[in-house]
């Protein structure tokens, strides 16, 4: 029996879910009688898991449709370090939901980030702080923000120490707020990384691009192996699907039989 | 002092000076410089001034001509053809008004401004002070129409020497003396005292130019307004309505039953009636004279580090906020104006809430050293020397826009988050600079880093302009990364050429492959070193902005292109020199 670590914000969770099952998607609207199951399921999966009981740092901070269900634990928990992988539309995904429903973010060290970019993904502009050049003093900024923002990305520009990663996650821990990492950071809970795309609407010549379907891989943390999902992006918006529906529901056909066994 | 027998103090008993025809006087006076050659044919020339269509009030060139106040503009027109009309403006009316109002206080203090052109004065202490009524008002005449003469300016001298209540004015009675032809003094100014602001208004307006002084015994003040008409309240409904009633004068409004009159007109119809029985016991309110909020520093030898000035400046900024905290009021933003011995710098800075002192020290930190970001630090720095601005003699802090403290209280609830937030953002702004910190605001234009206007904390967004359509924006899904500036590019044919596109807009070739400059090292795996084969693409979309303007021209054609490892690029083109405006990461 795996014992619950309380308060540490490290709680050891008895088993990983057995398939990347989508949240809350427009994949649920699909009028196939699987579909339906699927909405079902995943209604019942969330009931169980608001019941599940967590822990003080286990609080979890809104993420667009579809996407938290990648996340190990379910969504962005609060006190937690994401490593994303040098993609900014990944970045701007991540920030989506919280900033829709109302946190303020903070983003240090990204002076390119596509700002019209971020208000299509829903993104309040004006609760959204902006430290484009922090130049040396980025950890600095980074905590000084983390301190009162629940949710800051930071490029890392070099390398960064262990110790100060782990000075700053106890930081993050005892403060509640979240960092995403833009590179490599230690201890991260989840890495991101965004796989191949899929663009259409763009021709040889003519057309322009219209939509984009890429991959979005999640690795680390307490997942087994990485957890994927597809990420669509067109004129009506973002939202996140499971990789292939299909599959998904096969492991839904077994997943009754299993429960009742 | 001894109490003049004849006067007995009471405090009721009000003095009004009154300017007639001063709207005329406030339009036609020349602002600063006198031409004697402008004045004269405005001066003799028939003035209006209007206000909504109506005579405001006019000159007495007007007035001969049958002019009137009330009247149709039209209506003035027709009878005098050569009338010159200026709308009124109250502000520079009040503006012009002001040095008149100096001039009697100067003689007396507690000056109430009624209106531009009339002011009202409590009786009591100057009457004792010059020795009787007559003696005040024909002081205030003497010096406000300025007669000039020897015997005027001794009485003034004494008078101000006596009085104390402005100590400069011995020395500066000589100064005063010859600008007073200007501005402190009026062509026709009459004075009426009386018990009561009504009565003394009434009082003075009943006077001429050859008299300009009327003065009511103490209790004879109702029996002063009994024959006046009705119309003298300045109030319309009533003047309509009372002479209907029977009732032309104010003596026999007077003598209505109050309780009655309550019942029936209410409580603006009471206050008429306390005005019409000369009751009225309103007290002259003296103007608060505005206490000056400015703090200077001077420094004596110059200084040329800024924390050096911050630490001289950090009592002078205490005082800042302390004096404004007394009034209770807080600054929104300031004004800050640096003397250096080469050169001055002036700024308005702005707070999200409002300045502390510690504020205040950091805007003058950031404007002493406007290029101090990320690379100056706070730990021992030698170069801390302002660059920018030289040795500074003097620091000057004034408020721009004060507000009452009240509108800025923390309140109770849900206004804590936001502030802890303010507090942090300003801890940054302190570490690396007023410019460091932003947010965003997504505006008007075509180009991707035109349309994001960043915004320091703490400024002012600018006014929103986007709403536009703007035909020849990029369609959404827009790009993750925007480089601005653009970075430099290469689009090459199959032969390795670099492709143009000409005036008609024709392509030289088709691009095969792209090459972009490495970007900060943020993105090594999708940022195009090599050359990458093309996917796909689309262009050019020619861009032709402000050719109005040389300056800001710009005429580019932009491309969309999709290499083999599956990023997406905006391009610039312009005379084959190829740039990346955005990536799609």
């Amino acid at each position: 029996m795996p014992e619950v670590i309380p308060r540490s914000g490290i709680a050891v969770r008895p088993a990983p879910e057995p398939a990347p099952v989508p949240h809350r998607g427009p994949a649920s609207a699909r009028t196939t009688t699987g579909a339906s199951r699927l909405g079902q399921v995943q209604a019942l999966q969330s009931r169980i898991r608001s019941m599940q009981k967590r822990g003080l740092g286990e609080r979890l901070l809104p993420t667009m449709p579809g996407l938290g269900a990648l996340l190990p634990g379910g969504g962005l928990r609060c006190g937690a370090v994401y490593s994303v992988e040098s993609s900014h539309t990944l970045l701007l995904a991540m920030l989506a939901g919280a900033s829709a429903a109302g946190s303020w973010c903070g983003v240090v060290g990204v002076p390119d980030l596509g700002l019209e970019c971020a208000s299509e993904f829903g993104i309040a502009t004006d609760r959204l702080v902006l430290v484009p050049r922090p130049g040396e003093k980025w950890l600095t900024v980074t905590a000084a923000l983390t301190d009162v923002l629940p949710l800051v990305v930071t490029r890392v520009p070099t390398k960064v120490l262990p110790a100060d990663a782990a000075r700053l996650a106890a930081r993050l821990r005892q403060r509640g707020s979240t960092l995403i990492a833009l590179g490599e950071w230690p201890g991260s809970e989840a890495r991101l990384s965004l796989g191949e795309n899929n663009w259409s609407g763009l021709g040889l010549g003519h057309g322009h691009l219209t939509a984009r379907e890429v991959v979005i891989t999640v690795s680390g943390g307490s997942l087994g192996r990485p957890a994927q999902g597809l990420l669509r992006l067109d004129a009506h918006g973002a939202r996140v699907d499971p990789p292939d529906v299909e599959s998904a529901l096969r492991r839904l056909e077994q997943l009754p039989a299993q429960s009742t066994a | 002092m001894h109490r003049s027998p004849a006067q007995p103090a009471d405090p009721g008993r009000t003095i009004v000076v009154w300017v007639p025809d001063w709207p005329v006087i406030a339009a036609t006076t020349p602002s600063a410089r006198r031409a004697e050659g402008d004045e004269a044919p405005l001066a003799s020339a028939p003035v209006a001034v209007i206000e909504k269509g109506l005579v405001f009030a006019c000159s007495a060139a007007a007035r001969s001509a049958g002019i009137r106040r009330g009247l149709r503009l039209r209506e003035a027109q027709a009878r005098c053809v050569d009338l010159v009309t200026i709308a009124n403006d109250q502000v520079l009316g009040l503006r012009r008004f002001e040095p008149i109002i100096m001039a009697v206080e100067q003689l007396m203090p507690g000056v109430q401004v009624i209106r531009a052109g009339m002011c009202a004065v409590r009786a009591r202490g100057p009457v004792r002070f010059y020795g009787g009524e007559e003696k005040t008002a024909a002081l205030l005449i003497e010096r406000l129409r300025g007669a000039a003469g020897d015997a005027d300016k001794d009485a003034d001298k004494d008078a101000s020497n006596g009085a104390g209540n402005d100590s400069r004015s011995e020395s500066e009675s000589g100064n005063d003396r010859n600008d007073r032809s200007d501005t402190t003094t009026v062509p026709d100014c009459r004075v009426g005292i009386a018990d009561g602001l009504f009565a003394a208004e009434q009082a003075a307006r009943s006077t001429t130019a050859s008299a300009p002084v009327c003065i009511i015994p103490a209790g004879d003040s109702a029996g002063f307004l009994a024959p006046l008409p009705i119309a003298a309240l300045g109030i319309p409904s009533l003047s309509a309505l009372l002479p209907k009633l029977g009732m032309h004068t104010l003596g026999s409004f007077a003598a209505l039953d109050q309780m009655q009159v309550r019942h029936r007109f209410g409580e603006a119809g009471s206050r008429a009636h306390t005005l019409a029985r000369a009751a009225e016991k309103t007290a002259v309110v003296p103007r608060a004279v505005q206490k000056e909020l400015d703090v200077q520093v001077d420094f004596e030898p110059s200084l040329d580090r800024a924390d050096q000035i911050a630490f001289a400046l950090r009592p002078v900024a205490e005082r800042f906020t302390a004096q404004l905290a007394e009034q209770h009021r807080v600054c929104t933003a300031i004004r800050v104006r640096i003397d250096s011995e080469k050169s001055v710098s002036e700024q308005v800075w702005l707070h999200p809430r409002w300045f502390t002192a510690a504020d205040v020290i950091d805007r003058v930190r950031w404007q002493v050293q406007p290029n101090s970001q990320g690379s100056s630090g706070s730990s021992g720095n030698s170069d801390n020397s302002d660059t920018g601005l030289g040795a500074v003699v003097r620091v000057t802090v004034s408020p721009e826009t004060v507000d009452g403290a009240g509108n800025h209280e923390d309140g109770l609830w849900s206004t804590a988050p936001d502030e802890r937030i303010h507090h942090g953002l300003a801890r940054v702004q302190g570490i690396l600079g007023h410019d460091a910190v932003l947010t965003a605001v997504i505006g008007g234009g075509r180009m991707l880093a035109d349309r994001q206007l960043l915004v320091p904390w703490g400024d002012r967004p600018p006014a929103p302009g986007g709403s536009g359509p703007w035909p020849g924006r990029i369609p959404a899904p827009l790009p993750g990364s925007v480089f601005a500036p653009p970075l430099a590019a290469r689009v090459v044919d199959a032969a390795g050429v670099s492709v143009g596109v000409d005036e008609r807009g024709m392509l030289s070739a088709v691009p095969v492959r792209v090459q972009v400059a490495e970007t900060l090292g943020s993105a090594k795996t999708l940022s195009p070193t090599e050359p990458v084969e093309i996917a796909a693409w689309a262009g050019p979309w020619p861009v032709d902005e402000r050719w109005w303007d040389a300056s800001a021209a710009r005429s580019v054609n932009r491309f969309q292109v999709l290499d083999t490892t599956g990023c997406a690029w905006l391009l610039l083109e312009s005379h084959r020199v190829w740039q990346a405006e955005a990536r799609y990461d």
